[in-house]
Formats: C-alpha cells, structure tokens, sequence
C-alpha cells in the first residue's frame, strides 16, 4: 500500500518536476538575515493582489459594466445579493490594503538598499508593479460608476486635455468617444479585469522571478559596502554559509503577516464595509462635490495648490519625472552603502516624502480652497454675533448669507474656508476699505462692485465692522487721530439716524 | 464519500450562525442610508436645515432675519403665502426664490414639505381672528410718526444702546433694503429672541391696533429717499 | 518500467537529426526564412485591425451637432438656467450619462450665452448663484463672473461657450463632446 503510493507520487514527480521546481522557488535557499519582519511586506502585497483577484472574480459575476446598470447591479450588490455587500467590502478594503503595504514594501525596499546591485531590474519591475496598482487603484473607482467616478474621469480627461498637440485625440482615447459615456465605462472596466491585472500578473513573476536569481537582498550591515566586483562571491558566501531554505526556514514571520493582513481585511470589511455610491452617475444632477479616493487626495490637493502658471507643466511632467528617477535610481546609486543607518539623505527623503504626501492628503481632505455651495443658506452664526445688533446690521448679515459670502468666509469656523474667518474682520479692516475689498475684490476674491447696490454695501459693512471681539474698538484709519473709544463707537457706525426727531 | 450526519448538522448550524451574523455587522450598508438625489430629500428637518437656518434660524437659533418658529409670525402668516414666498422669493429683498421654475433647487413636493412642517411649528391656542392682519395697505404717514416715536421710546428702555444707534427701522439703508410687507411683518412679530417684543408687548399695557401698524409702515416709507438713483423696493401687490 | 522506454525513445531523436546532410540544413534555414517572413505578414494582417480598433477613438473625428434646448420661453430674460440636451453621440445603454447639461444665460432678447458645465481648470460641474452672479466649482474653488470671465481660482480661461442660435422660437446649440483645454469648442 505505501509502495503502491510511494511509486505514484514519484511518477507525478517526474513528469511534472515538483521536487525540482519546490528547490528552485519556495525551497531556494536565502540569507538567515532576511527572515526577518521587515521582509514579510513583500509577500503581504502579493497577498492582497490574490485577494484581489478572487473578490473581483466574484463580483464580476453580478456587476454589469454599463452606464444604465452598473448603479443598479452595485446597489443589488450591496443590498440584496448574499455576502455581496461582504465581498465589495473585501475587494475595497483588499484595495486599500494592498497600496499602502505595497508603499510600505518599497520603503523599506529603499531604506534597505535593496535597489542596487545587482537587483536593478527586479527595482524597475517593482516600480512598474506601483504604477500599475495605481492603475487599478483608479480604474476601480470607476467601476463604482457614481458622481466621483463621473467627475473623476472628467478630471482625468482634462488633465490629458493639457497634453500639447495630442491633447484632443488622448482625452478621446481615454474616454472611448467625445464625451463621458458608457464607452468610457466599458474601457475602464476593460482596463481594470483585463488588461492591468494581466499586466500585474507578468510583472510578478518578472519580479519574483528576479528575487529568485538575483537572490534576495541580505540584511544590510553599516559599513558593509557593495562593490560591482565583489559583491556576487560574497552573497554566494553568504549563502553558503547561513543560506537556509525558504520554506519552511524563513516563511512562517510571512505566514503569520499573511494571517494579520487576511483579519485586518475581515475586520475591515466587516465592520466599516464597501464604499458606497454617492449617487448615480447622472451629470445633470450638479449638485455634488467630487473628490477621489483617499490615495489620491493629494494629486487632487496638487492640482489646487499649484500656481497656475506652472499647473500644466507640472501636471503633465510632474509624473513622468517622478517615474524617470524611480529608474534611475539603481542606475545612479548602484554601490555603496546599504544600510539606512549610514544613509541619511535616504532617510531625510523618506521622511519628507511621507509628511508632504500626508499634509496634501489632509489639505485635499478638508480642501479648503473649494467653496461650500450650500453655507449661505445653511450655516448658522453665533448668538454673539447677532445680539444687539441693530436693524441695518442685520440686514448686512443676511446679505451675507444672501450674496454667498458665507460659501467662502466662516465666521467662528462655520462656513466656507476659501477665504479668511471674518469672526474679527472688525479689527482688521475700516469701513472704507471693506468697501474697497467688496468693490474691487482681489487677493483671489471676487469683484461685487457692480453685483451690489449701494445700500446694500452699506448694510454688509455696518455688519462686517460689528465683527470684533467684546471691547475692542474697530480698526481705524491710521492717518486719522485716535479717539477715545466712547466716541468713537459712534462716529464708526456709518449711516447717520435719519428718523428720530 | 459522505459526510457524517455530526458534521453536515454542524456546518448546518454553523452557516445558520454565521449568514444572519453578517445581517447585523456594522459594515454592512443600510438601505435607509442610500445616498438620494437632492431633489429626493423630503425630511423636514433636513430640507430646513439645508435651506433656511442660514437666514431664519429656529428651535433657539438665531440669525438676521426672524425666526420662522415665531408663534406670532406663524400665527398671522398664511400658509398659501409661506409657501408663494419660498416658491418665487420676494423680487427686489433678499428672499431669494427656492422653487427650480424660478432658479432654486427645490421641487414643489419640497417646497410642500417646507410648508407643512413650518406651519406644524404654530402654537395650538393661537387664535389669528385675534390679531392683526398678515398683510395690510400702509395707513397715514403723519399718524404713523406719532406712534413712530413711542414705539421706539418704549423699545429704548428694553433692549440694548446699540441696537438704536443708526436710526434702527427707520435707517434709510436699511429701508432701502426692504419691502413693505417685511417693515410690517417685524413690527408685527418683532425680534423677541434679540429683545424686540411683537405688537402687543412693545408698548406696555398698550398692544399696537391694525391702524397703528399700517400708520407707522407709512411713515418708515416715506422715509425711503432715492439718494443713489437706486431702484427702490416695490410694493407687494 | 514504461517511463524508462519513453525516456530512451526521445533520447535518440537528435541523434537522428544530426546525421542529416548539409543540403537538408540549408533547406531548413530557407524554411526559417519563409516561417519568420510569412509570420511578419500575418502579424501585420492581424495586427493592424487590432490597433486600429484599440485606437479607433484616438484617430476618429467627432463633428459637433446640432440639438434643442427647448423653446426660448424655458430661459426667461435676464436669468442664467441649467438646461439639458440630450448628447448626439449617445449610446442606448448610456443610461443618465446621455443628458449633458449646460448654463443657459439669457441676457436680453434673442441675445444668449451658453456656458459649458465642467470648469476649465479640471472639468468639475460649476454652479451658477444668482444673488452673487457667479459661477462656482465646487472642486478646486473655480469662480467666474456671470459672462463667463475668470473671478477666482486656478481656471486658466474663461467658461467654455456653446455656439447657439434661435429658430422659430427654439434655442439650439451645437455640441456633443466634453469640451477640454485641447478642445474648447463645444
């Protein structure tokens, strides 16, 4: 009975060369030094992408890549399709998930020296893998055909719109067609299915593929430095002398990362659940605030910070150079120093590219640069700011909120944050040049000269100066003698009482 | 091979478990939260917050113009005139229209709904066969300045310094910014949450007459005066 | 047993390959010729229909349309209104995608100006406030005046403007593709 089976297994041995191919990949022998916990980011990344794979298998058997369906079969999915909600969840979360490791994987990478030689190409190969992920990334949010994903595309649109000369033909590329339709959705489904991750899958086993005959990078030593001539013998010695076979010697730190990535996915899924739909893609429904997923906020942050002269040079040149000293980098940092320790420019690049990502993403998540649409007639002021006030002040502040001054301007924080907070405005500027301010605009405000009438500006001022902390007298004329307060509060409140006699 | 009748009853069990489980897992999306089309909104509360506290404030908020939970306001106001106000605004003040046939964004089902739940807010006991008229041809402008000036006197000794320092109603700005109907409306309802009493409490002991408030409407408009070639504010119809 | 013999069988085809004489391998390398050069003809057969069709959107000219906003009386004097046309190059299965809407700004008789919804800085739907007489994009803080001009923010030109005109008493306007930096004329 055991010969019987012995003899099976070795005949499915030699035709297939499963004991030859586990020696060549799992069984491979690595340095004992990268058993270690910074080495399981790769293999979680990987994970996800399976994870991937699988929800999105699963839920293309529902999804309809249509602009007149898609809405539909997401909200069956999510509402009445068993697990479905479960599985867009998972797909969603699984997407978060495997960029930012996959970030986390090419930091450590970098900080690790892994990029030089002789593992360039296995680098390069990751760095494609990043972009195509971002590729997914974005094409995914499409597939959640809603506003955002309507007016994302159209953002995408008018970014390929800057392109000198081509301009016109890429946002028809891009779009499938004219305009935003349903061609456009079947392209980015076609994008995200098919083409990015078969993309994906042959750049894997590039990248693994790399991993196993360049062998995977040691734990870097300070002072241990790589030399072009030397450094092959003495990964071989490594080797030689504490190589230990992958599996089973140097898994089980990934293995149990796997474990905690699979239950942060369950978790995630379980307890925060899919994205949902802000609504069906319909663009005669305007009402709506368009903004990406939160990987990139800070493009979206970029392009409103950006001054507008450098806006189309820095938008379209700004990722291919990014890209190009990603390339570069093992090229032009081949030898040397590996480890973090003896590499401070690395770590000071490290540290800066995560605080101003994180800044930009905080900014494109409050953008305050953006008006809020519905603030003049639904943000509400203090009592402070509304008692004692007389009649005139009053009207001024419902011009306020009238004229849309609020869309831009709070007062104490509720309102738009275009502008600046006019809780002290009082302080800060006269009535004279309030009136100028309104009048002319400028400083990135609009001109109301010829949108107020007379009255009316009289009104918003007397409001505006109203505006100051208790006691505090309002800002003066400076080429005018300072009075005292007492009188002042008077001759400061513009139109003279015309009806007590 | 077949499962014994322990293990089938086990994963019967199970499932049975762990399927309703996931009915209430938090993650799981809510049919009540589906993101509806603005125009789909119909809970008051809602629309009012979206739409008016900007402006009107209510339920102890307060903002420029009165409150609509005034029990005076609400008590004089016709619903069929609430709701002509939302709809197309008043032309030439600062009500803007709400209604999308005259450029807002809401529907008349809405609008309906605005009305409704604005008009639940009216006292009980309130009896308007009582009181004053909503609306009401201005009266005599040299009367009106008599009762005018008592008015504000009474006024002075209940509310704040500040409030009288630039002419209050009969600020010229301020009349130039306003329409007959809402110079009426304020001496009828007042501002009792900034200290301004309604009709019957501003002179005390002594509750303005129908008379009164239309004279002393017609003495503020008389006192409108066209100094910036401004158009002025039309008289409602 | 029987994968030993397989084994032997293969083992020996080389070697019978190998006593082949010289005429054969010129004859082979002339069949590799005509392999490699029958297969550079099928791939361009086979492959120029397939680029052509990936990039048939990128070659392809998209000619604006005429269509109606409906009658003049929907947009009074005076008032800028959102209007909605129907897209000429749309599909079946387009669902609401099909319905472009746009800001149709009556200025005074049979005098219009038809504004693009998607702000010029990055496309975003802009909306018009009548109290203020501006345009605002909810996205990047895009404002413009109520002719279109720039009021504020990073748009790097004025609102893009449909070409329209009156018939019997019917506004139309010539449209049909999202309008871009590259492609202004909607």
């Amino acid at each position: 009975m055991i010969g019987i089976f012995r003899n099976v297994c070795l005949w499915v041995d030699d035709r297939l060369h499963v004991s030859k191919l586990f020696a060549a990949t799992a069984g491979h022998h690595v340095p004992k030094s990268s058993g270690s916990w910074f080495y399981v980011l790769g293999s979680a990344t990987l994970l996800c992408f399976m994870i991937q794979l699988v929800t999105g298998t699963l839920l293309a058997f529902v999804y309809v890549p249509s602009a007149s369906q898609s809405y539909e079969t997401l909200m069956y999915l999510s509402y009445e399709q068993p697990l479905g909600w479960f599985l867009r969840g998972l797909h969603y979360w699984g997407s978060n998930f495997m960029v930012g490791i996959m970030f986390l994987h090419m930091t450590q990478v970098f900080l690790f020296g892994a990029y030089k030689y002789p593992r360039e190409i296995t680098w390069i190969s990751g760095c494609i893998l990043m972009l195509l992920t971002l590729g997914l990334a974005f094409t995914g949010q499409v597939m959640r055909f809603d506003e955002d994903a309507y007016w994302g595309t159209g953002i995408g649109a008018a970014i390929a719109g800057r392109v000198p000369f081509l301009g016109a033909q890429l946002v028809q590329l891009m779009l499938g067609g004219p305009i935003i339709n349903s061609d456009t959705l079947s392209r980015f489904f076609t994008l995200h299915v098919f083409i990015l991750p078969g993309s994906v899958l042959a750049l894997i086993s590039l990248h693994l593929r790399m991993v196993l005959t360049k062998g995977i990078n040691e734990y870097p030593k300070p002072g241990h430095i790589v030399r072009r001539e030397t450094y092959d013998q003495e990964y071989a010695a490594i080797i030689k002398k504490e190589g230990v076979p992958f599996f089973p010697k140097a898994i089980s730190k990934d293995l149990v990362a796997a474990s905690i990535v699979i239950f942060s996915i369950l978790f995630c899924a379980a307890v925060f659940g899919p994205k949902m739909p802000n609504g069906p893609a319909d663009p005669t429904q305007i009402v709506t605030v368009p903004r990406p997923d939160f990987y990139f906020l800070w493009i979206f942050a970029v392009a409103a910070l950006l001054p507008v002269y450098t806006e189309t040079f820095l938008l379209l040149a700004g990722g291919p150079v990014i890209i190009l000293i990603l390339f570069a980098l093992p090229f032009v940092n081949n030898t040397g120093e590996k480890s973090w320790r003896r590499r401070p420019v690395a770590v000071i690049t490290v540290i800066l590219i995560y605080v101003v990502l994180g800044i930009l993403t905080y900014l494109g998540n409050a953008s305050p640069w953006s008006p809020e649409m519905g603030a003049w007639t639904s943000a509400t002021t203090e009592k402070s700011r509304v008692i004692g006030r007389s009649p005139l002040e009053l009207q001024g502040l419902v011009l306020l909120q009238n004229k849309q001054c609020r869309n831009c301007h709070a007062i104490d924080g509720v309102g738009g944050h275009r502008g600046p907070d006019l809780m002290n405005i009082g302080t800060r500027l006269t009535e004279s040049q309030l009136i100028r301010q309104i009048i002319q605009g400028g400083g990135n405000m609009p001109a109301y000269g010829n949108k107020l009438l007379p009255y009316e500006v009289e009104a918003l001022t007397a409001y505006l100066v109203s505006l100051r902390p208790e006691g505090q007298p309002p800002a003066r004329d400076s080429s005018v003698p300072a009075v005292p307060p007492k009188e002042q509060s008077h001759t400061s409140l513009p139109p003279k009482p015309h009806g007590e006699s | 091979m077949r499962f014994s009748p322990g293990l089938s009853a086990s994963l019967a069990v199970l499932l049975s478990v762990l399927l309703p489980a996931c009915e209430w897992m938090p993650g799981r999306p809510r049919k009540a939260d589906e993101v509806v089309a603005p125009t789909a909104v119909m809970d008051f509360s809602k629309l009012f917050t979206q739409n008016c506290v900007g402006c009107h404030g209510a339920g102890g908020n307060i903002s420029g113009s009165f409150a609509l939970d005034d029990p005076t306001y609400l008590a004089v106001v016709p619903e069929e005139k609430l709701r002509a106000v939302i709809t197309g605004g008043v032309p030439g003040s600062l009500m803007p229209p709400f209604s999308i046939a005259h450029g807002g964004m809401l529907t008349d089902d809405q609008i309906t709904v605005l009305v409704q739940g604005i008009s639940a807010w009216k006292p009980p006991a309130a009896n308007s066969s009582a009181l004053p008229p909503y609306s009401a041809p201005p009266g005599q402008a040299a009367a009106g300045a008599q009762v005018y000036e008592t008015y504000l006197a009474s006024l002075r000794k209940m509310a704040g310094d500040a409030m009288f320092a630039d002419g209050f109603l009969a600020n010229r700005a301020f009349l130039g910014l306003t329409s007959d109907q809402y110079l009426r409306t304020l001496i009828l309802i007042g501002r009792p949450e900034l200290g301004i009493p309604n009709f019957e409490r501003a002179i005390p002991g002594q509750p303005l007459s129908n008379e009164q408030i239309a004279d002393m409407v017609a003495w503020l408009i008389s006192q409108r005066k066209n100094e910036f070639g401004q158009p002025l504010v039309p008289v409602p119809q | 047993m029987k994968d030993d013999r397989m084994n032997t069988d293969s083992s020996k085809e080389p070697e019978k390959c190998a006593c082949e004489g010289q005429a054969k391998a010129g004859r082979r390398d002339f069949l590799l010729k005509i392999g490699l050069g029958l297969n550079a003809i099928a791939a361009a057969a086979i492959g120029i229909p397939i680029v052509g069709y990936a990039l048939s959107s990128f070659v392809q000219k998209f000619p604006l349309k005429s269509v109606s906003l409906g009658p003049v009386s929907n947009f009074p004097e005076g008032t800028t209104r959102l209007a909605s046309y129907r897209n000429p190059y749309s599909r079946k299965w387009d669902g609401d995608t099909a319905e472009i809407p746009c800001w149709v700004r009556h200025i005074s008789n049979n005098d219009f100006q038809v504004f693009a919804i998607n702000c010029t800085h990055l496309g975003c739907p802009v909306r018009w406030f009548d109290e203020s007489k501006l345009f605002m994009c909810p996205c990047h803080g895009g404002a413009y005046y109520q002719d279109g001009t720039h009021a504020a923010g990073p748009p790097p030109r004025p609102l893009y403007t449909y070409e329209w005109w009156v018939e019997n008493n019917e506004l139309f306007l010539k449209g049909g593709i999202l309008p871009t930096l590259a492609d202004p004329k909607v």
